[in-house]
């Protein structure tokens, strides 16, 4: 995948992918702050507001009609963070003029939605529309209030709380209620004029083919800027390890208890700590899968993932509350067996084949495209996939056995099930 | 001898090999140019709702224990001498099975040793191995599973309304089964469902991206054994046209009630399945999606919010079933709401240019699933699994009219035949 990167003005920068297999035209617009916890409610709601209506097309009826015009072409947005830096991103798709029935042009009328929707928000006198703010923040409550519908996304959000103790991604990048009910049209249009002025702001384009006249079309509209001042962002920043692990155990009406454990280290190379996560428990080879569940029984998942610019690894399992014990018991186990070496070599060579695998599939999609440029800009590893492939091939037995050995335990969450839900084991 | 052609289609710009393969089976292989990644299915229409059959010849018809066709699909990623999951660790792919109400598949996808892993995949399925043993070690495993349902409330709501609308139609019972009903599968039962459905007549390979097709059947003529078609006959139990209660609620923690509320329509199969699919969704996405007045007013009276959505048609052998979902705090008032747009659009007729709008959007869709690898395969076994040809889905949108949505609202649309779920 080849991409060229042109500034467009301070902090401003246009990532380009030409790759004639695509049909589609992707445009989108990713704003990266430093997470400050109390604003991201104000944040979220504000990159919210802009997707949903704009000066032009102000409710969501006409919204929905200019976005069916282009043939059901697709804008959004969403809230993430990378290490304690905050993304948000607006995106457009829309499929390649050539398709286009009537010889419409679905790129510069998405290209035009867009810049619009940035610069021209549904926004008068400092505030956003009184009637479409009351809906996104209504929205955005809604989401909070229904974190505990999904039981296993809520576990990781309360586990979250105590793993990043007051740290800046100790709560969901979209915000908490308290801060949400506070918001107003008045304080969230200006969140966004900050955002305008503070944010580094990453342009990608993705499409089959140059488009040339795009480029100084982005430039004059972002031109508009012009009290720029962006924030240094650190990308890379470890997670504090608690001197003795945090034990919560948090009582619920479910059926199944959930079990999350948090593992955090001291600095140690990237590519040994992802090759860790995939031999631990990230693969469905892994000796989480293998042991937990296929060989004892204990769940249907058990998985790990890395968050490496935390140095953090997290586990968890959904089971039965009488076997939550054995189960972290049998993490544990796991994890002792791989600081001990205690692992066969072909398991270090499968993850290098899923990693090898994975970094050739890069750029088959206008997401992975844009995840592939975004990616190296924040790990600021801007080497080539074929040049990664051979870090991870590098990659030794003892490596890994340093990665086990420098793992602490940190954090163990139980969600509990209350008593009478269990069911007989067999 | 193989017989092969090329299916293309002009709407999408996309073409793809069809072989009737000696063995029996169906298969499609969709090359796509400058693709990195590839993707393979290997599916039998067989799923949780297939519980009572027999084969030519056979006097009665045997019933199985609910849950058996994920049972099964859980163990066939064991062999004698390793698990699936290890052999493909070997050639890196990333491998994953299915079971839905009607349809098993097994599937990886890779960047590299294609050919290598399709190999493992043909061998796999082509290759059960259970014992007693190996079956009562899964048990757990799908009981948690099971249990990891019961705590989500999406699939709660959903399985209530089917239960709500089915009397006797299997399609109301959890693809899963229950922690019960697995505890009757045993090591022969998996065999027998096995022999029955697992046979290449029954079944499809679809394959999508960096792939020669060349390369791709010759591993098939090696690896796949030639079937007898057995002349599989099922029986579902008789299943009156009218629903079994028109509301039903359950009571879990969440945060805001969640609801399904749906039709149950006349079953349908083959295209004309297909074409109803699309009016359908068509019809009720004008009604109640996100451009309708209906929509509109409830999100700014704080009644509905953006997880409203009109689903995607339910249907198979036996059952078909349109419908919506999303979150709000007043369920019934939702319902009556729809069933006042409904009677009002049957009587006055609905907006014809947002419905041939969405003909724009269906066509869109169309073009962008066909850009991606893991659709394309998906795309390609789900109208093998309907009975259209590969490409159709084009054409018969082009063929949808208003006055087709007017006649399916008038005929079917049937207030009386509507189920409201809630859980709160």
């Amino acid at each position: 995948m080849n991409y060229t990167t042109t500034s467009l003005g301070d902090g401003i920068s246009l990532i380009s992918v030409q790759e004639p297999k695509f049909k589609t035209n992707t445009l989108a617009v990713q704003l990266l702050v430093p997470i400050v916890p109390e604003k991201n409610a104000a944040y979220s709601l504000a990159f919210a507001m802009l997707s949903a209506s704009c000066r032009r097309y102000p409710d969501n009826i006409a919204m929905t009609v200019c976005l069916d015009d282009l043939y059901g072409g697709t804008l959004g947005t969403s809230t993430g963070a990378n290490g304690t830096v905050m993304t948000l991103m607006m995106y457009g798709s829309v499929i390649a003029d050539r398709f286009a029935l009537q010889g419409e042009p679905l790129l510069d009328g998405m290209t035009d939605l867009l810049l619009e929707c940035l610069f021209e928000p549904n926004a008068e006198n400092g505030a956003f529309n009184a009637s479409e703010f009351a809906i996104q923040k209504k929205e955005l409550l809604d989401t909070i209030q229904a974190e505990i519908n999904n039981k296993r996304g809520y576990a990781m959000t309360r586990a979250a709380q105590t793993i990043f103790e007051a740290e800046p991604d100790a709560y969901p990048s979209y915000g908490v209620r308290e801060d949400a009910e506070a918001l107003t049209p008045e304080n969230v249009f200006a969140a966004y004029q900050e955002l305008l002025r503070i944010s580094t702001i990453r342009i990608y384009f993705v499409g089959p083919e140059p488009v040339p006249a795009l480029e100084p079309r982005l430039r004059e509209a972002f031109s508009v800027l012009t009290d720029r001042a962006p924030l240094p962002l650190v990308f890379k920043s470890a997670s504090r390890i608690k001197p003795e692990t945090a034990r919560i155990t948090e009582p619920m009406d479910v059926v199944q208890s959930k079990l999350v454990m948090a593992f955090k280290y001291e600095e140690q190379d990237s590519y040994a700590v992802r090759m860790f996560n995939v031999m631990f428990g990230a693969a469905p080879y892994s000796m989480l899968f293998m042991n937990v569940r296929e060989k004892q029984s204990l769940c249907y998942y058990c998985v790990s993932r890395a968050r490496s610019l935390r140095n953090t690894v997290i586990v968890d399992s959904g089971v039965e509350l009488a076997n939550a014990e054995r189960t972290h018991a049998a993490v544990l186990e796991q994890l002792e067996a791989f600081r001990r070496g205690e692992f066969p070599d072909e398991l270090l060579e499968n993850a290098k084949r899923s990693m090898a695998d994975a970094l050739h599939g890069i750029g088959d999609s206008p997401f992975s495209c844009i995840m592939e440029a975004y990616e190296r800009f924040y790990s600021g590893d801007d080497r080539e996939p074929e040049e990664r492939i051979r870090r991870f091939m590098e990659v030794t037995r003892e490596d890994v056995i340093a990665v086990a050995q420098a793992l602490r335990e940190d954090t163990v969450y139980l969600m509990q099930q209350e008593e009478g839900t269990e069911h007989e084991e067999h | 001898m193989r017989n092969t052609e090329i299916i293309r289609s002009e709407q999408t710009d996309d073409s793809c090999l069809y072989c009737k393969h000696p063995s029996g089976l169906d298969i499609y292989i969709k090359e796509m140019e400058g693709f990195n990644s590839a993707f393979a299915l290997f599916a039998t229409k067989y799923g949780s709702i297939n519980t009572r059959f027999r084969l030519r010849g056979e006097a009665d018809y045997a019933e199985v224990p609910e849950g058996i066709a994920h049972f099964l699909e859980h163990k066939l990623f064991e062999n004698e001498d390793c698990d699936a999951f290890e052999q493909y660790a070997r050639t890196g792919a990333n491998a994953n099975a299915f079971t839905s109400f009607d349809q098993t598949a097994y599937l990886f996808g890779c960047s590299e040793h294609f050919n290598d892993s399709l190999r493992i995949l043909l061998n796999t399925v082509q290759n059960p191995y259970f014992t007693q043993e190996t079956v009562d070690k899964e048990q757990g495993i799908i009981a948690q599973e099971i249990r990891m349902n019961d705590d989500n409330p999406g699939w709660r709501v959903f399985f209530g309304m089917l239960r709500a609308m089915f009397h006797n139609h299997p399609v109301r019972i959890d693809i899963a089964g229950t922690v019960e009903s697995i505890r009757e599968i045993d090591a022969d039962l998996l065999y027998r469902c096995y022999n029955t459905f697992y046979n290449l007549h029954n079944m499809t390979l679809c394959i999508a991206g960096n792939v020669r097709a060349e390369e791709a059947l010759a591993v098939c003529d090696e690896l796949l054994r030639p079937c007898e078609d057995q002349g599989l006959e099922q029986l579902y139990a008789e299943e009156p046209e009218d629903i079994v209660t028109a509301f039903t609620e359950e009571h879990m923690p969440v945060g805001t009630p969640l609801f399904n509320f749906g039709f149950k329509l006349r079953p349908r199969e083959g295209r004309e399945a297909v074409r109803t699919a699309l009016v359908s969704s068509m019809l009720l996405e004008t009604l109640l999606g996100a451009s309708s007045p209906f929509y509109n007013d409830a999100l700014h009276e704080g009644l509905l919010n953006s997880e409203f959505d009109v689903d995607a048609p339910f249907y198979g052998d036996g059952y078909f079933v349109v419908s919506c979902g999303g979150e709000t705090a007043q369920p019934e008032l939702v319902r009556d709401r729809i069933l006042q747009v409904l009677e009002t659009a049957k009587r006055e007729g609905f907006d014809r240019e947002t419905f041939e709008r969405l003909k724009k959007v269906r066509y869109g869709d169309l073009i962008r699933s066909s850009n991606n690898v893991e659709a394309s395969a998906n795309g390609m076994m789900r109208s093998w699994m309907r009975g259209i040809g590969i490409f159709d889905d084009a054409q018969l949108l082009a063929s949808v009219t208003y006055e087709d949505a007017m006649q399916l609202l008038r005929e079917e649309l049937d207030p009386q035949r509507a189920v409201l779920s809630v859980i709160r």
